[in-house]
C-alpha cells in the first residue's frame, strides 16, 4: 500500500535502483564468465605442469593438481631432452637485440622525417606508405635464399637483421617526434650542438614514452615469433623457446606436463612485465589505433 | 639516455658473443646425432658410451631428439643449404627418405657401399630392408629394425573369453572371436584401425602404395577392397578408431583397446607408455588372409645415415659400424627397444629370446624370428612422403564414411601422378 | 659524423633504415616476383623459366591452394563475426562508470594476446582434446552434448581454431573499442538522452557511428591477422592442417610448399597471390567504409 501512495518519481527511483541492481548483477556475471573462459586455460597450463601424463589424460578432468610432482620441471631444466634454459636465453638475446636495433633505426629515420626538409622527402614517405601494404609473406622465400647466401642460416643475426627494419616503427617514431618544438633545436644549434647531438640529447630523451612503447611491442613480437626463427634456426642449441616447445610437442612420446611447464615459465616473465607496467602499456598500446 | 647506451652495449656484446661462440670448439671429437624416436635416442646414448670406452676415449655423441616432421624438414633444408646446422648422423624414417631423392637423386648422405662391402656386412643385412635406403645402386642408410608386424593382444581378455589368438589361422577367425567379445562387452574395440593399418595389411597381401616400378598403386582394387573390409568391420563394431596420442594410451590402459597390429618397435612403445599393463600382453603372428598365407607384414623402419657435409665422416662411419653392424649393438637395441635386428648374425642370439616380463613371460624374439622370413618387400619412391601427407589429410573422412575409399584413393593417386609429371 | 651540415644530416639519419629496408624488404619483394616465374625445387638446382605456369597451376589445378584460401576466409569471417560484437560488448561494460575491478578485468582479458602462438596452440591441444579436453568435459558434457571430435573431424577443425582466435583476440579488440569510447565526448550522449533517446537508440545512432574509425582499424587488423595465422594452427593440428587439411591457412600453405617441399618458385607465386588478395580486400574495405560515411 505504501507503494500506491508514493509519488511517481519515487517509484521511478525505486525501480531504477532495482534495475540497477539487476543490471550490475548481469554485468558482473558476464565479466566473471569471460574471466573464467580466459583464465581457465592458463590455470590448466599451470596445474598441468605439475601432473604426469596419466593424470592429465584421466577422468574426471581436474583443473587443480591434487598430487603435484616437480618431475616435469626437473626434467625440463636438466636439459637432457632439450637445452630449454639455453633456448630461453636465446630468445632473450634475440628479442633484446631486435628491440635495440629496431629502436635505433626507427628513431633515426623518424627524426629525419620529423625535423628536416629535404629533397625526396614526400616521395619517400609515399613510397614507404605504399610498400607498407605489401605483406611480409611475399619476401619469405627470397629472404631465406639471401640468408643462406650470406651464411647467416642458423645464426641469431639471420633472425634479427631482417626483422629490425620496421616501416611501422619509422612512422610511429616520426609521429612521436614531430611534436618536439623547433625552438629547442634552434637553441641547441646556437649553443653549437651538432645535428647528431640534437637527435641524441633532445630528440631521444623527449620521445622516451614512444620509444618505450615501441620497445615493448617489438620485444613482444620477437619473443613470441615462430615462423621466421623456424625458417632460419636449424640446431636445437640455437632455437628460441617457441621452437623448443614445438619440438617437444611432436615427439613420439609427448610429455605434456613438461611442455606445459616450459610454456608456463616462458609466459610468466611477459605477464609479470605487463602486470608491472599494465596501465601505461595498455593505455598506450592503442596509440597506433587512434592515430590511424 | 643511460638505458639506451646500456642497450647498445648489450647489443654489441651479443654480436661479439654470437660471433665468437662457435670458435670456442672442443678438442675431443663431438658428433651430433638427430633422431625422432626416444627409444632410439636412449640406445644411441648407451652405444656412444660403449664406443668411448672401447674404441675412442675422446669420442662424444650429442644425441638430439626432434619431432618427426620437424626433424626431417630441418635435415632436408640443412643439407640443401650446404650443411648449415646439419648433424653428423641422422635417423631418417623410410617414409621420408624418398623426399631426399627428389629434384636430382643425390640425397646428401654419405654413400655406404664401401663400408658395407669391405666389412662384409652387405650379406649380413636383410636386403629388403636396405632397399628402402638405396637409390640407383647407392646405399645411404642402415636399417634399425626388421619391423616384422605381429598381433599384440591382451591375453587376459582374449583368453578369458575363451579364445587363443595364437591359434587364429585367418583374419576370419580373428573377426569371429572379436564379434563374440563385443557381444559380451560392446565398449571393447577388438581391432584398432590405426593410421598405418591399411598400409601394412596391404603389404601383408603382397601389395603396396607404390609398386616395384615406382608407380602409384594406392588406388588398386586390392587397396580399395581392403579399406572397404576394414570399414565394414568398423560398422559392425569389431574395429574402431579411438583418438591417437595420449588418449590412445588411455584407451589401452582402461581396456577399451585389446589388440594392436604393430611392428617390433611397438613393443617398446607399450613398455614406455603403458608400464602398468605389464604381464597382460602377448604377441602372436598375424592371422593370414587365406590359409597358409603370409603371417606378417612390415611397418615403418628407420635408417641411420651419415650426412655428407659432416666434418667427421670417418668417425661417424666407424661409430655406426660399431653400433649397428655388430651383434652386441643389435642385441642391446632389442633389449632396450624391442627392435628386432635386421642384422642376420644377431638374429639367433640367445639374449633376443629372454622371457619378456611385459609380455607375460613370452619369448618375444621367437615370435619375430618366426614370422621374419615371411616379411614382404616394400618399395621406395621419392613421392612416398607426399602421398603420406595426402593420405593423412583424407584419412578421417574415409574412416567416418564421408568419402568412399575408391574416390579418395583415386584422387590421391591422381595428384601424385600429376606431380610426377610436373617434375619430370 | 653528422657534422653541422643540415643539408646532409637528414640523409644520414634516414639512410640506415632505408639501406636495411632495401636489402631486407624491397629487394626480396622484387626477387620474389621474378622467382615466381621460375620452377625451382631445392636451393641448389638451377631454376627454369616457365612464365606464368605457377600462377596458372595455383588457380586451375591446385585444390589445396583453393582449400587454404577457403579456410583462411572461413577463419577471417568466423572470427570477425564473433570477436567484434563480443569485444564491443565487453568494451561497453568495461567503459561504464563506477565499475569495480575494471583494471583487473581489462588486464586479464588482454593476457591471451601476449601469450606466444606456440604456447596457445599447445594449451588448446588440451582444451579441444576429444576425450579428456576441457571444452568437451567442462562446457559440453554438463549440457548433455556428446564429445565433439574437434581436432579429428574436418568440419570441427576450423570452428576450434576460430574459438582459439576468439580467446586470443577478443580482449585486445575490446581495449581498442574502449579507447574509441573514451574519445566520444560525453556531451553528445547526454544531449541525445535529453532529447528523449533511449539507451539502445543512443548506442545505435550516436556511439556506433562514432566508433567507425576504430571499427575500420579492428577489421583491417583482423583481416591481416587471418592471413598471417600460422603458429597456432600449425601446433594445434600440424603443418598440413590436420584432417582433410581443414586447418591449413595460407601462410601454412606457403611454408609447407616453400620450406618443406622446397618449391621456391611455386612458394613465391603463393606469396604474390596472397599479396594481391590482401590488396583487393583492403580496397573493398576502404570502399565499404566510405559508403558507410556517405550514408
Amino acid at each position: 500500500m505504501r507503494l500506491a501512495i508514493s509519488r511517481p518519481s519515487d517509484a521511478a527511483e525505486r525501480k531504477s535502483h532495482y534495475v540497477k541492481l539487476v543490471e550490475a548483477t548481469i554485468v558482473y556475471a558476464i565479466l566473471f564468465f569471460f574471466a573464467l573462459l580466459v583464465g581457465i586455460p592458463f590455470l590448466y597450463m599451470f596445474t598441468g605442469s605439475f601432473k604426469t601424463n596419466g593424470q592429465l589424460f584421466s577422468w574426471p578432468v581436474n583443473l587443480l593438481a591434487p598430487e603435484p610432482t616437480l618431475n616435469n620441471y626437473e626434467r625440463l631444466l636438466s636439459g637432457d631432452e632439450i637445452p630449454y634454459l639455453q633456448q630461453m636465453g636465446n630468445s632473450v638475446i634475440i628479442a633484446v637485440s631486435q628491440s635495440a636495433l629496431t629502436l635505433l633505426f626507427a628513431s633515426m629515420v623518424g627524426w629525419g622525417f620529423a625535423k628536416y626538409e629535404f629533397r625526396g622527402k614526400t616521395f619517400l614517405t609515399m613510397f614507404l606508405l605504399f610498400t607498407f601494404a605489401i605483406p611480409f609473406q611475399v619476401t619469405l622465400v627470397p629472404l631465406f635464399q639471401m640468408i643462406v647466401r650470406l651464411g647467416l642460416l642458423d645464426s641469431f643475426m639471420g633472425v634479427i637483421l631482417p626483422s629490425s627494419v620496421s616501416a611501422f616503427g619509422a612512422f610511429f617514431m616520426r609521429q612521436a617526434m614531430v611534436s618536439i618544438p623547433q625552438e629547442l633545436l634552434d637553441a641547441g644549434r646556437i649553443d653549437g650542438a651538432s645535428e647528431w647531438g640534437l637527435f641524441w640529447r633532445i630528440g631521444i630523451p623527449l620521445s622516451r614514452g614512444a620509444l618505450s612503447i615501441l620497445c615493448v611491442l617489438v620485444f613482444l613480437t620477437a619473443w613470441n615469433d615462430y615462423l621466421w626463427p623456424l625458417i632460419v634456426l636449424r640446431t636445437p642449441e640455437k632455437f628460441t623457446y617457441p621452437l623448443g616447445l614445438a619440438t617437444l610437442d611432436g615427439l613420439y612420446k609427448v610429455e605434456y606436463g613438461m611442455i606445459l611447464g616450459g610454456a608456463f615459465i616462458a609466459t610468466l616473465p611477459i605477464v609479470l612485465i605487463f602486470v608491472a607496467g599494465r596501465n601505461q602499456i595498455l593505455d598506450n598500446l592503442t596509440i597506433g589505433a587512434v592515430k590511424q | 639516455m643511460k638505458k639506451l647506451k646500456v642497450l647498445l652495449l648489450l647489443l654489441v656484446g651479443v654480436m661479439l658473443f654470437s660471433a665468437v661462440a662457435p670458435v670456442a670448439a672442443q678438442e675431443a671429437v663431438e658428433l651430433e646425432l638427430w633422431t625422432f624416436v626416444n627409444t632410439h635416442a636412449r640406445w644411441f646414448r648407451e652405444q656412444a658410451d660403449r664406443y668411448a670406452d672401447e674404441v675412442n676415449a675422446d669420442f662424444a655423441l650429442n644425441v638430439v631428439e626432434i619431432a618427426y616432421s620437424d626433424m626431417h624438414d630441418r635435415l632436408q633444408i640443412s643439407i640443401q643449404s650446404g650443411g648449415v646446422g646439419a648433424p653428423d648422423i641422422a635417423d631418417v624414417e623410410q617414409g621420408r627418405f624418398g623426399g631426399f631423392l627428389r629434384g636430382g637423386g643425390d640425397p646428401g648422405f654419405v654413400e655406404l657401399n664401401a663400408l658395407l662391402d669391405q666389412g662384409g656386412h652387405t650379406e649380413n643385412l636383410v636386403s629388403a630392408r636396405q632397399a628402402l635406403y638405396t637409390s640407383m645402386g647407392s646405399v645411404y642408410g642402415i636399417e634399425h629394425a626388421l619391423t616384422p608386424v605381429v598381433l599384440y593382444y591382451r591375453a587376459d581378455v582374449w583368453e578369458g573369453a575363451g579364445f587363443d589368438p595364437q591359434e587364429f589361422v585367418t583374419w576370419d577367425d580373428f573377426v569371429e572371436a572379436g564379434r563374440a567379445i563385443v557381444a559380451e562387452n560392446p565398449d571393447v574395440i577388438p581391432l584398432h584401425i590405426h593410421n598405418g593399418l591399411h598400409e601394412l595389411l596391404l603389404r601383408q597381401q603382397g601389395h603396396d602404395y607404390f609398386n616395384a616400378d615406382g608407380e602409384v598403386t594406392i588406388d588398386s582394387e586390392a587397396s580399395i577392397a581392403l579399406m572397404d573390409w576394414l570399414l565394414a568391420l568398423k560398422d559392425e563394431g569389431v574395429a574402431g578408431d579411438p583418438p591417437e596420442g595420449d588418449a590412445l594410451w588411455a584407451a589401452f590402459k582402461d581396456g577399451t583397446l585389446i589388440s594392436m597390429v604393430g611392428a617390433d618397435w611397438y613393443a617398446g612403445f607399450f613398455k614406455d607408455n603403458a608400464p602398468e599393463l605389464t604381464g597382460k600382453w602377448k604377441a602372436a603372428p598375424l592371422p593370414a588372409f587365406e590359409e597358409g598365407g603370409r603371417r606378417t607384414s612390415v611397418w615403418g623402419g628407420t635408417g641411420a645415415t651419415v650426412v655428407a657435409t659432416s666434418d667427421h665422416v670417418e668417425e661417424a662411419l666407424s661409430f655406426l659400424e660399431f653400433a649397428m653392424l655388430s651383434i652386441e649393438g643389435n642385441v642391446r637395441r632389442f633389449e632396450l627397444t624391442n627392435l628386432f635386428p635386421p642384422y642376420i648374425p644377431a638374429m639367433d642370439n640367445e639374449r633376443l629370446h629372454a622371457a619378456d616380463e611385459y609380455f607375460s613371460g613370452q619369448d618375444l624374439g621367437a615370435v619375430f624370428a618366426d614370422v621374419g622370413p615371411e616379411a614382404p618387400p616394400q618399395w621406395q619412391s621419392p613421392f612416398r612422403s607426399q602421398l603420406n601427407s595426402l593420405l593423412t589429410a583424407a584419412r578421417q573422412d574415409i574412416k567416418d564414411g564421408n568419402r568412399s575409399p575408391a574416390d579418395a584413393f583415386a584422387e590421391i593417386a591422381a595428384t601424385i601422378r600429376d606431380e610426377m609429371e610436373f617434375e619430370s | 659524423m653528422f657534422g653541422r651540415g643540415r643539408k646532409i644530416a637528414p640523409y644520414l639519419f634516414i639512410s640506415p633504415f632505408f639501406i636495411g629496408y632495401t636489402i631486407f624488404f624491397l629487394y626480396p619483394v622484387i626477387q620474389s616476383l621474378q622467382l615466381s616465374l621460375y620452377r625451382q625445387v631445392g636451393l641448389t638446382n638451377p631454376p627454369r623459366f616457365i612464365g606464368f605456369d605457377n600462377y596458372v597451376r595455383l588457380v586451375t589445378k591446385d585444390a589445396l591452394f583453393i582449400k587454404a584460401l577457403t579456410n583462411t576466409t572461413y577463419y577471417a569471417l568466423g572470427s570477425i563475426l564473433i570477436i567484434v560484437p563480443l569485444a564491443l560488448l565487453l568494451a561497453l561494460i568495461l567503459h561504464s562508470p563506477k565499475l569495480r575491478f575494471r583494471e583487473f578485468f581489462r588486464f586479464l582479458y588482454f593476457t591471451p594476446n601476449i601469450t606466444a602462438g606456440v604456447v596457445v596452440g599447445i594449451i588448446f591441444g588440451l582444451v579441444f582434446e576429444e576425450q579428456y579436453g576441457l571444452v568437451n568435459n567442462l562446457l559440453l558434457a554438463p549440457l548433455g552434448i556428446d564429445n565433439v571430435r574437434w581436432l579429428r573431424e574436418a568440419r570441427w577443425v576450423m570452428p576450434a581454431i576460430i574459438l582459439l582466435g576468439v580467446w586470443k583476440w577478443t580482449g585486445i579488440n575490446a581495449i581498442y573499442f574502449m579507447v574509441g569510447l573514451q574519445n566520444i565526448p560525453p556531451e553528445l550522449k547526454e544531449a541525445a538522452r535529453v532529447d528523449g533517446a533511449t539507451r539502445p537508440q543512443v548506442f545505435w545512432h550516436v556511439t556506433l557511428p562514432l566508433l567507425r574509425p576504430i571499427l575500420a582499424f579492428v577489421l583491417t587488423i583482423a583481416i591481416i591477422g587471418s592471413y598471417n595465422l600460422f603458429a597456432e594452427p600449425a601446433i594445434l593440428v600440424g603443418l598440413e592442417g590436420g584432417p582433410n587439411n581443414a586447418g591449413m591457412t595460407m601462410t601454412m600453405y606457403l611454408y609447407t610448399r616453400g620450406f618443406r617441399e622446397l618449391k621456391m618458385g611455386y612458394a613465391s607465386a603463393i606469396g604474390y597471390s596472397l599479396a594481391v588478395i590482401i590488396l583487393v580486400l583492403s580496397v573493398i574495405q576502404l570502399f565499404l567504409i566510405r559508403a558507410f560515411r556517405e550514408d
